[in-house]
């Protein structure tokens, strides 16, 4: 047919890559040649099944309803449980617990909280103490480094690190007391015990577990000590150190919170057992609310990054899935 | 690709270069009686039995020629390769390279490897640059050779693509690109092409004879267990006999010289060799029994 519209191009498309391909010889990029062509071929022909299928679960709107019926069906069981027990002092329902998060939030100081100031000075003491445990625990990225690398020193800390890892750290406080005492130094000190912990285990697997074609490489091209730390084995474990750094982020989050509730007894977790003792079960609610809300962002956080910083990865698992 | 060699002027300076390497006599790599052996262990044998993988191999390279190492699987070809990179020592024996004993790998060998070794956190322009990085070269000195590298093995404009959005031919130019860059003066090759289709491995041989032969002479040893290939590439081809691995035969390949240009299928010489390498790797493979046995 003379005046169909579709056929046309895709001959040309194919006599141009044809005499580019005798013109300059073979070393034209043959595969991206092939793809481009099959791409031609689909637009021209206009096949649409080829569209990567997508579920109705990706789509956005119909992500957030999930959540939505999520929240809605926890609230419904919630209201259910408190008229069941119907006790304002053993659970409140969720609309007084709203009630008194917003109020706090909204800088509101109940009794039991004077003289503390808002709940926003509580929340900030806690991520201070989240924060400088975490930073200490950052040491554990050149021990995991240094112990996936070099077999003694994974013999001589590794017992350690299993034996430190297996204690319940909280059993730990009451010695703690009597050390360090129960001042902000020491709620970070149990956040960065708490976390420092996950980020040596991960370093050190992701180093111990670089594959050894990627070590050859370096071999091969002669590389130094250093060079060998720094550009191989350090980016390819990269993507456990920071899962590493994720994990133990979250842990910082209860170490801070349950220093605060056993070891200083100040702030977030003090303000839980005060609301507690003087009966004031919305607002000691509220607290907890708020603090699983601080752990939430901890662990979501890092999730972004993780994401921009291993888009080599993150695609690389993608086409592979694809594939299968 | 040869328009633009003599365009370039190339052309003059490649084979007066090409003729001073072939006219240095004395050999590149010397490879004298390398014997390996490994210790396997199974769960019935908690102990393990050694495994002579290599019983005593010599050959040498000629400067600028292209070797091939054929033999059947598991006769140690690769074990051989990595031992003449310095990769891994072997139990007696040694490696001359350049008038010197090799004992860990030489700046001056480029090696390609088998899984394309690239890096999959960096783009193709930065996994050519990755030798040069590591020997200190400055950027824009290593922007231009690995630009130069990329276009010779025609990945031009796929600079900013990670490993895993390129094919595996294509990936294997990477890697090719990559120990170019240093300028070797010899060009370790293992199984390169094992893992890219049919149609793509025939391009991927002749571009680079072209590359070898041409636009960056240089002598090459390629690992292989492909027949045609081994003929199509080599001026010489290392026949390796089953475990332990032991030169058979080192034969000549008497093919014109840039083979690439001619449908060498029907060539009476091609089908001499192609028989006679068959023969051989057949006679290996059953009389010894390779079936039935673990390869290593």
């Amino acid at each position: 047919m003379p005046n169909s519209t579709e056929r046309p191009p895709l001959k040309n498309g194919q006599e141009i890559r044809v005499s580019e391909t005798t013109e300059v010889g073979q070393l034209e990029p043959t595969e991206g040649g092939e793809r481009e062509e099959l791409g031609q071929a689909e637009y021209h022909v206009g096949i649409r099944s080829k569209e990567p299928y997508r579920s109705l679960v990706d789509t956005l709107p119909f992500r957030i309803a999930l959540v939505l019926l999520s929240f809605g069906i926890f609230l419904a069981l919630w209201q259910v449980l408190t008229d069941l027990i119907n006790s304002q002092t053993i659970l409140s329902g969720p609309v007084p617990v709203i009630k008194a998060l917003v109020a706090l939030l909204a800088g509101y100081v109940p009794i039991g909280m004077q003289g503390m100031g808002n709940i926003y000075t509580s929340i900030l003491t806690t991520l201070e103490i989240i924060g400088a445990g975490f930073a200490f625990s950052l040491v554990g990225v050149p021990i995991g480094l240094v112990m996936g690398r070099w077999k003694a020193a994974e013999f001589i800390i590794d017992p350690w690190i299993n034996a430190l890892y297996s204690i319940p750290m909280v059993a730990l406080i009451p010695i703690l007391y009597v050390l360090i005492g129960s001042g902000f130094w020491a709620a970070v000190f149990i956040a960065f015990i708490l976390s420092v912990f996950t980020v040596i285990v991960n370093t050190y697997s992701g180093v111990k577990y670089t594959s050894s074609s990627l070590a050859e490489v370096g071999k091969t091209f002669g590389a130094s000590e250093f060079q060998f730390l720094g550009k191989i084995i350090f980016p390819a474990s990269l993507p456990d150190i920071v899962a590493g750094m994720r994990l133990g982020l979250g842990r910082a989050v209860l170490g801070a919170v349950v220093a605060e509730a056993l070891l200083t007894r100040t702030d977030l977790g003090q303000l839980m057992l005060t609301f507690n003792e003087y009966l004031d079960t919305p607002d000691m609610m509220a607290v907890i609310f708020i603090i699983a809300g601080l752990g939430i962002i901890a662990l979501q956080t890092p999730k972004l990054l993780e994401r921009r910083l291993f888009k080599w990865k993150e695609s690389e698992r993608l086409s592979r899935g694809l594939k299968r | 690709m040869s328009f633009l060699i003599r365009f370039i002027g190339l052309d003059v300076l490649l084979s007066s270069r090409l003729q001073t390497l072939q006219r240095s006599s004395s050999s590149v790599v010397q490879v004298n009686d390398i014997r390996k052996s490994f210790i396997k262990r199974s769960s019935s044998n908690r102990n393990g039995e050694r495994v002579e993988v290599l019983g005593g191999v010599s050959f040498e390279l000629r400067p600028g020629s292209f070797t091939s190492i054929i033999g059947p699987s598991g006769c140690g070809k690769t074990t051989l390769l990595r031992i003449i990179d310095g990769l891994i020592p072997p139990d007696s024996g040694e490696i001359i390279f350049n008038g010197e004993p090799v004992r860990s790998p030489p700046p001056k060998m480029g090696f390609v490897f088998q899984g394309f070794g690239l890096l999959p956190w960096r783009t193709v322009k930065k996994n050519v640059e990755f030798g040069l990085e590591l020997r200190g070269v400055p950027k824009e000195e290593r922007d231009a050779i690995a630009q130069k590298y990329i276009e010779i093995v025609g990945l031009s404009g796929f600079e900013n693509h990670y490993p895993h959005e390129i094919s595996g031919g294509m990936q294997q130019r990477v890697g090719l690109a990559r120990a170019l860059t240093i300028d070797p003066d010899v060009l370790l090759m293992d199984e390169p092409f094992a893992s890219v289709d049919m149609q793509t491995r025939e391009i991927l041989q002749k571009q680079l004879l072209q590359i070898v032969k041409g636009a960056v002479p240089k002598t090459t040893l390629f690992v292989t267990h492909n027949i045609d290939e081994a003929i199509f590439l080599s001026d010489e081809i290392v026949l390796l006999t089953t475990r332990p691995g032991m030169v058979k035969e080192v034969i000549k390949v008497n093919l014109p010289a840039e083979r690439w240009r001619y449908d060498l299928r029907q060539d009476p010489e091609y089908i001499r060799l192609r028989n006679y390498v068959w023969q051989f790797l057949e006679r290996e493979i059953i009389e010894k029994g390779v079936f039935g046995s673990a390869n290593a």
